[in-house]
C-alpha cells in the first residue's frame, strides 16, 4: 500500500491522455493519439466530466466578466451613454445570470464532480452517464440563453425575473422565453448532478468511511445536493408558469390583471433563491475546511459542529427567503419573522468562521496562495456576511434594499466568498488534477491584484449605496461623490480582470511547464492525495485502509504493530470496520438505484408541491369563470383514477413475482400495469376535450390554468412512467439464454428486477401525487 | 438633472422624519455591532497569521480537534447578540412605518417610467410631491404596469408599488427643503429615470400651492400659445397628457403625465432634464433621443411647431 | 357590549386570566403519582425534564395563553397545539428514558404510522369544522388537547423512546424530523397566506372577560394579523424545534461514531 506512484503501474493508453508523474518533459494534456479529442464529448469519467465543467465555467466566466466590464464602463461618468439602456439591462440580466447559472453552479459541480468519488475512495460516481448527461445539458443551457441575443435581444428583466416586468406586456422580445428555457434545462442538470452524488456518497464510500467521517469538503457538498433536489424544482416550477404566461397567455403573475399575483412570483423565486445562495456558498465553505486545516497542519477545529452547523444552515436557509421582499410591504408580523431567522442563521456560518480561525490557532501555517485566498476569504466573506445582518433587520433593507449597499454585499459573499475559495480550490487541487503545481510566483501576483482590484470595486459600492444610487440603473444624475466613486468601482473591476487574467496565464503556463507535484505536494490527508497526480482512470490502485477522519495522518502516524482485527488491507466486506457496524454500516447497504430515485422523488414533490400551492392559492381568490364544481366531472374522473391506483397494486405484483423469479408472470402483470396506466392517460385527454369543447382552455380564468398546468404535469409523469415501464416490459418479455449478457447471471436476480423496482418506486409516487391531487382539485371542489 | 444645492451625501442618515430617525439609529447601532465583530475577527485572523507562521517545517503543531464549551459559548453569544438585535428590529418597524388608520392624503400610482400624483384635495400633478412641513402624510401606492418601488432616504423607508397589491406610507418633514427620491426596483428600461421629488414647504405655501394646483391652466390669450394649445389636441398629445382647462369637459387620460401646471416643475421626464424651455423644447422635438424606450413617441415635429408648444406649455404655471 | 368596563392592559391581563382547570390539575397528579409510584419515589437525574414538561401544561392550559386560545385568538389557539405536540411529549420522553444511547431500530416497522399519526394532528385540527368544532364545544376541546398529546408523543417515539432500542436509527430520525417540518411548514404557509378563515369562531370573538379591546387595540391584532401570526407560529418556531431534534439526532450520530473530538488528538481514534 503505497501512497506514492510507483512508475511501473503507470498504465498506458490513449485513455489517460493527462501527464504521467515521472515525465517532466512530456506535454500538456491533449495528445496527439487520435481519439483523445473525442474521448472528451464521449467520456464517462467524473475527472474528465468535473475538468469540462471546470473548463466550461472559466469559458462562460469570461463572458460574464466582459458583461460586467461593460457594465462598469458605462457606469464610470455620470450620464454616460457607451451602451444604450435596453442594452445595459441586458447586460446585466446575463451577467448575473450567467455568473449564477453558468459559472459559479457548474464550477461547484466541476469540483464536486472531481473530488468527490477520489475523497470517498470511490472508482467514479454511482451514475457515470447520468452524469455525462449532467454536463451536456450546461452548454445546451448557455447556448439557449445566448442565442437570445439573436433571436430579437437577450432578456433584460434582471436575473430574477419579476413578473409583471417579465410578461410578455413589458418584455416582448423572446429574451425572457430564452431565459426561462435555458434555467430550466439547467435545473434538471443540477438535479440530476445532485442525484448522482447523493447516491454516490452514500452507497460508494471506501470501507471504514463513516458518513461521519467524510471529508468536510464531501459533507458540505452532500447537504449542498439536497438543497439542490428541494430548491432547484421551486425555480422549474416557477419558470413552467411564467412560461405558460408568456406563451399561453395566462395570468399566473401578471399582477392585478386577469386576477394574477405579482408576490406570489416574489414569494416562489425566493423560496429557491435563497437557498440557492447557501448551495453557491455551503462547498465553498467545504472547499475552505479542507484547505486551512493542510496548510495549517492541525485537524479542522470541531468537525461536528462545523458539520452540524452545515446540517442548521440547510433548514434555516428555507425559512428566510422574504428577507428578500422586506420591501413589498407583506406585514409586520410577517416581516419580523423572517427577519429573525435571517439573523438566526448568521450564528451557524459564525461557528464556521470560528471554527476556521480556531483551526488556524496554534497551527503552524504556511502561506501557499491557496491559504492565502482561504485567509482572504475569511475576510471578506464576514465583511458581506456582516452587511448581511445589516439587511436582515427589515428598517435598514428599508432603506439600503435594491442599492448599491446591495449590490456590495452579495459581491463580497458571493465574489470575495465564492470565488475566492474557488481560487483556492485551484491552487490547492490543480496539482492533484494536472500533476503540475501552479505557479507560487504568478499565484501571488494573481492573489494581491485580486485583493486590490475587488476591494476597490466592491468596497466603494457601500458608500455608492448608502448615497442614494439605486441598482440596475444604466445611469445616474451628477450627484455629489456618485460620480468619483463610480469611476473607483470601475477603475478595480478592470484590475480585478487583469488579476484574473494573470490566474488563465498561470493555469496555462503550470500546465507545460509547472513544477511536477508528485501525489501529495501538500502533505494533505484525505484520500485524494493517495493516489498519482493526476489520478489514474480508475483513481486508485489500492485504497488506504480508513479508520478516522485524516486516512493519510493516520498512516504516517500509526504504531508500529497493525491494529488487531483490522488488516493494512482493504477488507473486502464493505462493514465499516467499526464495531457498532450494525447500525453505521446501513447506510453503505443502500442501493444506489434506490437513493436516487428517493431524492428524485423528493424534487418532484418539490416541484408538484409548488403546483399544489398555485391550485390552491388561485383557487381560493377566484373571480368568477369557470370552477372545479362547475366544470370538472368527478364520477368520471374517479373511474380513471381507480384504474392509476389498481395499476399499483398489479405493478407491486409484478415486481413480487420478478423476486420469485417468476418472469412470465411478471410481464403479464406490467403489461396490466402498462394498459392500466394508459386509460388513465386516455380518460385525462378524453377530460381535456371535452373542457377545449365547451369553450375552457389553458388561459380562461386562473382555475383553469392552474388547472391545466397541475393535471397537465402530472399526465406528463405518467407518460414518462409509462414509457420506462414500456422499456422495462419490452426487456423483461425478451427470453435471454443462461449465461448471455443481461441473464440472471452471479446475482441470481432477474436483470430486469432493480430497474423494475426502481421505476416502480416512481409510478408509486405519481400515483401519491395523483391522490393529493384528485382529493384537492376534484373531492374539495366548491 | 441637476442637483438641488445642498443635496444630501449620506441620505438615509441625513434624515427629516421620525421614521427615517429611528431607521438609522437602528443602522448605526447595527452597524456598531457589526464593526465590532468585524474588529474581533480580523485580529483573531491577523493575530494568527503573524503569530502561527510556519517556523519548523519539522515540528507538527499539537493536533487540538475541539473544545465543546468553547463552541457553546461562541454560539451562545450570538444568539445574544441576534436576540437584541431583533428586538430593536421589531421597535423600529413600529416607530418607523406607522399603520395607515385612515383615508390617504395622496395617491401615488407607479407608471413606467414617471409617478402620478393625486390629492385628495383634487390636485394633480407628476414626478413632484408638495407637502406641508410638519405634517404627517399619508401616501397611498398603486402602480399602473410593473413593479416600481418609491424611495425618498431622507423621508422613511422604501416600498414597493405592486400591481394588484396596494401599499402605503407615511411622509413627514420637519424642516422645509426639497428630498430627493428615485423607483427603487427595476421596472424597465428607463428605471434609472424615473425620480422624484419631494418639496417641504410651509403650511400656508403647501395650501397656496395647493389650491393653485386644483385650478384649471388658464386660456392662452398669446396668439403663439394658442397655437400651441390647437397644436396640443391636433398633434394627439391630449390622448395621452391632459391639461385642465376651463369650460372643457376631458376625460383625463394617464398614460402621461398630466400637464395643467407642467411649467412650475423642477424637471422633465421625471428627471432626466431640468425643466427649462431649452429642455422642454429639444424634449418635444425628440423624446426617444433623450429618454430611449419611454412612451412618449417622437413625431415629426417642425421647429416651429415646437417652439409653439412650448410657448403654450410656459404658459402652464 | 362592554361599555361599563375599562379597557384591560397587558399586565392586568397577564395576571388576571389564569384558570385552574381541575380536569388539567387532575390530570397532572394523577400522572406525577403513577410515576412517583412507578420509580418508587426515587428521583433519576432526569426528572427536571417531567417537571418542565408538567410546566407546559400548566402554561398551555391554564395561563394566559389558554385563556386566550379559548375563542380570541387562533395564534394563541396555534400556541396552545404546538406546546402539546412539539414541546410536552419530547420533554416527557426525555424524561423517561433511560440512555442517551442511539436507536438499534426496533422502532422502524411504526414509523410511517407514527409519522403520519404527528404530521396528521396537526392538519386535521385545522379542518375548518374541526377548529370550530373545538372552540366552541368544551367537550372537543378537551377530547383535542388529550388527542394532541397522545399524537404527539406517537410522533416523537421513534426518535425519543425511552428504550434505546425502539429508537429508530439517527441517520433515518433526522430524515424523519426534517419530513415532518416540511409537512409542518406547508401548513403554516397555507394557514398564514390563506384568505379564508380557518378557524372562523375567532373572527368574532364573545369577550366574556373583556380583553377584545386589548387584542384588537394596543396589540394590534386584527383577525387577518391573528391568523397570519397563527401560520408563522406554526411554520418558524415549529420548525426551529425540529431543527433542535436533528441537531440533537446528528451529535448523537457523530457520537456513535467514536471518533475523539475535544482537545488534543493523542493517536487517531477508532471507534
Amino acid at each position: 500500500m503505497s501512497t506514492t506512484a510507483s512508475p511501473e503501474l503507470e498504465p498506458a493508453g490513449p485513455e489517460t491522455p493527462a501527464l504521467p508523474a515521472h515525465a517532466p518533459e512530456a506535454h500538456a494534456p491533449t495528445t496527439a493519439a487520435p481519439g483523445a479529442l473525442y474521448s472528451w464529448f464521449t467520456t464517462v469519467d467524473h475527472k474528465k466530466i468535473g475538468t469540462l465543467y471546470l473548463l466550461t465555467a472559466v469559458l462562460f466566466f469570461a463572458v460574464g466578466g466582459i458583461e460586467a466590464l461593460v457594465i462598469r464602463l458605462q457606469l464610470a461618468r455620470p450620464n454616460n451613454t457607451l451602451v444604450s439602456p435596453d442594452t445595459f439591462n441586458q447586460l446585466f440580466t446575463m451577467h448575473g445570470t450567467t455568473m449564477i447559472f453558468l459559472v459559479v453552479m457548474p464550477a461547484l459541480s466541476g469540483f464536486a464532480n472531481y473530488l468527490v468519488p477520489l475523497m470517498i475512495g470511490a472508482r467514479d460516481m454511482a451514475f457515470p452517464r447520468l452524469n455525462a448527461f449532467a454536463y451536456w445539458t450546461l452548454p445546451l443551457g448557455g447556448f439557449l440563453l445566448h442565442f437570445s441575443v439573436l433571436a430579437g435581444g437577450a432578456p433584460s428583466a434582471g436575473w430574477f425575473s419579476y413578473a409583471p416586468l417579465s410578461e410578455t406586456a413589458y418584455s416582448s422580445t423572446m429574451g425572457t422565453d430564452y431565459w426561462i428555457l435555458a434555467v430550466i434545462v439547467l435545473g434538471i442538470g443540477s438535479v440530476s448532478t445532485a442525484l448522482n452524488i447523493i447516491a454516490t456518497v452514500i452507497t460508494l464510500r471506501a470501507p471504514g468511511l463513516t458518513m461521519q467521517r467524510l471529508p468536510l469538503f464531501v459533507w458540505m457538498t452532500f447537504v449542498t445536493q439536497i438543497l439542490v433536489i428541494l430548491a432547484l424544482p421551486v425555480l422549474n416550477a416557477s419558470l413552467a408558469m411564467l412560461l405558460i404566461d408568456r406563451q399561453l397567455d395566462a395570468h399566473f403573475f401578471t399582477g392585478g390583471t386577469g386576477g394574477g399575483n405579482a408576490v406570489l412570483w416574489e414569494h416562489f423565486f425566493w423560496a429557491f433563491g435563497h437557498p440557492e445562495v447557501y448551495i453557491l456558498a455551503l462547498p465553498a465553505f467545504g472547499m475552505i475546511s479542507e484547505i486551512i486545516p493542510v496548510y495549517s497542519r492541525k485537524p479542522i477545529f470541531g468537525y461536528e459542529f462545523v458539520a452540524a452547523s452545515t446540517v442548521a444552515i440547510a433548514i434555516l436557509s428555507f425559512g428566510v427567503w422574504a428577507h428578500h421582499m422586506f420591501a413589498v410591504g407583506m406585514g409586520h408580523t410577517t416581516d419580523l419573522f423572517f427577519a429573525a431567522g435571517s439573523m438566526l442563521i448568521a450564528v451557524p456560518t459564525g461557528v464556521k468562521v470560528f471554527n476556521w480561525v480556531a483551526t488556524m490557532w496554534g497551527g503552524s501555517l504556511r502561506f501557499t496562495t491557496a491559504m492565502m485566498f482561504a485567509v482572504a476569504f475569511l475576510l471578506e466573506f464576514v465583511v458581506g456576511g456582516l452587511s448581511g445582518i445589516t439587511f436582515a433587520a427589515a428598517p435598514i433593507d428599508w432603506q439600503v434594499t435594491d442599492t448599491y449597499y446591495l449590490v456590495a454585499h452579495f459581491h463580497y459573499v458571493a465574489v470575495g466568498g465564492v470565488a475566492f475559495a474557488m481560487l483556492g480550490a485551484t491552487y490547492h487541487w490543480f496539482p492533484k488534477m494536472t500533476g503540475r503545481l501552479l505557479s507560487e510566483k504568478l499565484g501571488r501576483a494573481n492573489f494581491w491584484l485580486m485583493i486590490v482590484g475587488f476591494n476597490m470595486t466592491f468596497f466603494v459600492q457601500h458608500f455608492l449605496g448608502i448615497m442614494g444610487m439605486p441598482r440596475r440603473v444604466f445611469t445616474y444624475p451628477d450627484l455629489p461623490g456618485w460620480g468619483a466613486l463610480n469611476l473607483v468601482s470601475t477603475v478595480g473591476a478592470f484590475i480585478m480582470g487583469f488579476a484574473l487574467l494573470l490566474f488563465l496565464v498561470n493555469i496555462a503556463v503550470s500546465l507545460r511547464s509547472g513544477q511536477v507535484a508528485g501525489d501529495n505536494p501538500w502533505d494533505a490527508w484525505t484520500l485524494e492525495w493517495a493516489t498519482t497526480s493526476p489520478p489514474p482512470e480508475h483513481n486508485f490502485f489500492e485504497v488506504p485502509p480508513v479508520h478516522g477522519r485524516r486516512p493519510l495522518y493516520d498512516l504516517a502516524h500509526a504504531p508500529a504493530a497493525p491494529p488487531p482485527a483490522e488488516g493494512p488491507l482493504v477488507p473486502a466486506a464493505a462493514e465499516g470496520g467499526a464495531p457498532a457496524a450494525e447500525h453505521t454500516g446501513r447506510l453503505d447497504k443502500l442501493d444506489k438505484f434506490r437513493v436516487m430515485m428517493w431524492g428524485f422523488i423528493a424534487s418532484e414533490t418539490s416541484f408538484f408541491g409548488v403546483l399544489i400551492l398555485s391550485f390552491g392559492f388561485y383557487n381560493a381568490r377566484l373571480e368568477g369563470g369557470p370552477t372545479a364544481a362547475s366544470s370538472l366531472d368527478v364520477g368520471k374522473t374517479a373511474a380513471f383514477t381507480v384504474c392509476l391506483f389498481a395499476s399499483s397494486l398489479t405493478l407491486h405484483q409484478a415486481e413480487k413475482h420478478l423476486e420469485h423469479g417468476k418472469g412470465a408472470a411478471s410481464v403479464r402483470w406490467l403489461l396490466v400495469t402498462v394498459i392500466l396506466g394508459l386509460v388513465f392517460l386516455v380518460g385525462q385527454a378524453h377530460e381535456y376535450i371535452g373542457l377545449f369543447d365547451s369553450g375552457i382552455s389553458v388561459a380562461t380564468n386562473l382555475f383553469t390554468t392552474s388547472f391545466f398546468t397541475l393535471t397537465g404535469f402530472h399526465g406528463l409523469h405518467v407518460t414518462i412512467g409509462l414509457v420506462a415501464l414500456t422499456i422495462i416490459l419490452g426487456l423483461a418479455s425478451q427470453r435471454r439464454q443462461p449465461g448471455s449478457p443481461g441473464s440472471k447471471g452471479d446475482t441470481g436476480e432477474h436483470p430486469q428486477l432493480v430497474p423494475l423496482k426502481t421505476i416502480g418506486l416512481y409510478w408509486h409516487f405519481v400515483d401519491v401525487v395523483w391522490l393529493v391531487v384528485f382529493t384537492i382539485v376534484y373531492l374539495r371542489a366548491k | 438633472m441637476t442637483p438641488p444645492r445642498g443635496v444630501a451625501v449620506l441620505p438615509p442618515f441625513e434624515t427629516h422624519s421620525a421614521q427615517a430617525r429611528a431607521i438609522a439609529d437602528l443602522f448605526t447601532q447595527t452597524l456598531i455591532v457589526c464593526g465590532i465583530i468585524l474588529l474581533v475577527v480580523t485580529f483573531l485572523v491577523t493575530y494568527c497569521v503573524v503569530r502561527f507562521r510556519e517556523k519548523d517545517p519539522k515540528k507538527e503543531p499539537v493536533q487540538t480537534a475541539g473544545h465543546t464549551r468553547l463552541e457553546i459559548t461562541w454560539t451562545l453569544i450570538p444568539v445574544l447578540i441576534v436576540a437584541g438585535l431583533t428586538l430593536l428590529t421589531a421597535r423600529t418597524m413600529a416607530s418607523s412605518d406607522p399603520p395607515a388608520d385612515r383615508e390617504p392624503d395622496i395617491t401615488v400610482i407607479g407608471h413606467q417610467w414617471w409617478w402620478e400624483v393625486r390629492y385628495r384635495s383634487g390636485a394633480v400633478t407628476a414626478n413632484e410631491i408638495h407637502m406641508p412641513v410638519g405634517r404627517d402624510v399619508l401616501v397611498a401606492l398603486e402602480s399602473a404596469d410593473v413593479i416600481h418601488d418609491f424611495w425618498v432616504p431622507q423621508l422613511g423607508r422604501k416600498i414597493d408599488v405592486t400591481p394588484g397589491y396596494p401599499t402605503h406610507v407615511w411622509l413627514e418633514a420637519d424642516a422645509a427643503g426639497t428630498y430627493l427620491g428615485t423607483c427603487a426596483e427595476f421596472c424597465g428600461a428607463q428605471h434609472a429615470w424615473m425620480r422624484l421629488l419631494v418639496v417641504a414647504q410651509s403650511p400656508e405655501e403647501f395650501a397656496a400651492w395647493d389650491q393653485h394646483e386644483r385650478e384649471p391652466a388658464p386660456n392662452p390669450t398669446d396668439p403663439e400659445a394658442a397655437k400651441g394649445a390647437r397644436l396640443f389636441v391636433d398633434m394627439t398629445c391630449a390622448q395621452c397628457h391632459a391639461i385642465r382647462r376651463p369650460g372643457v369637459t376631458i376625460t383625463q387620460p394617464n398614460s402621461g403625465p398630466d400637464l395643467t401646471h407642467v411649467a412650475e416643475r423642477t424637471t422633465l421626464g421625471a428627471g432626466v432634464l431640468d425643466n427649462d424651455e431649452k429642455n422642454l423644447w429639444r424634449w418635444l422635438k425628440d423624446p426617444q433621443g433623450i429618454k430611449p424606450g419611454s412612451h412618449m413617441p417622437s413625431v415629426q415635429l417642425s421647429d416651429k411647431k415646437a417652439t409653439d408648444l412650448v410657448t403654450y406649455f410656459e404658459t402652464l404655471r | 357590549m362592554n361599555g361599563a368596563m375599562t379597557a384591560m392592559t397587558t399586565s392586568q391581563l397577564l395576571l388576571s386570566t389564569w384558570r385552574w382547570d381541575p380536569l388539567a390539575i387532575l390530570a397532572c397528579l394523577a400522572a406525577i403519582g403513577v410515576y412517583v409510584g412507578a420509580t418508587r419515589a426515587k428521583l433519576s437525574p432526569r426528572a427536571p425534564y417531567l417537571t418542565a414538561a408538567a410546566a407546559v401544561v400548566v402554561l398551555a392550559v391554564a395561563s394566559p395563553v389558554g385563556a386566550l386560545s379559548d375563542g380570541y385568538l387562533f395564534s394563541a389557539h396555534m400556541l396552545q397545539h404546538l406546546l402539546l405536540v412539539l414541546i410536552v411529549p419530547p420533554l416527557v420522553l426525555l424524561g423517561l428514558g433511560q440512555e442517551r444511547a442511539e436507536g438499534a431500530g426496533r422502532g422502524e416497522r411504526w414509523i410511517a404510522p407514527a409519522w403520519l399519526v404527528g404530521v396528521s394532528a396537526m392538519w386535521l385540527w385545522h379542518a375548518p369544522t374541526l377548529c370550530n368544532a373545538a372552540s366552541q364545544s368544551a367537550v372537543v376541546h378537551r377530547v383535542q388537547e388529550a388527542s394532541l398529546l397522545a399524537m404527539g408523543t406517537v410522533y416523537w417515539w421513534p426518535i425519543l423512546a425511552p428504550r434505546a432500542e425502539s429508537r429508530i436509527a439517527p441517520a433515518k430520525g433526522m430524515v424523519y424530523l426534517f419530513t415532518g417540518c416540511v409537512a409542518c411548514t406547508i401548513l403554516g404557509v397555507v394557514v398564514t397566506f390563506s384568505p379564508v378563515e380557518v378557524c372562523s369562531v375567532y373572527l368574532h370573538p364573545t369577550d366574556t372577560l373583556g380583553v377584545l379591546p386589548l387584542l384588537r387595540g394596543s396589540w394590534g391584532l386584527t383577525a387577518d394579523r391573528d391568523q397570519q401570526l397563527g401560520g408563522l407560529l406554526m411554520w418558524v418556531p415549529a420548525c426551529l424545534v425540529y431543527a433542535g431534534g436533528i441537531l440533537g439526532l446528528l451529535a448523537r450520530w457523530y457520537k456513535a461514531d467514536g471518533q475523539r473530538t475535544d482537545g488534543p488528538l493523542v493517536a487517531q481514534e477508532r471507534a
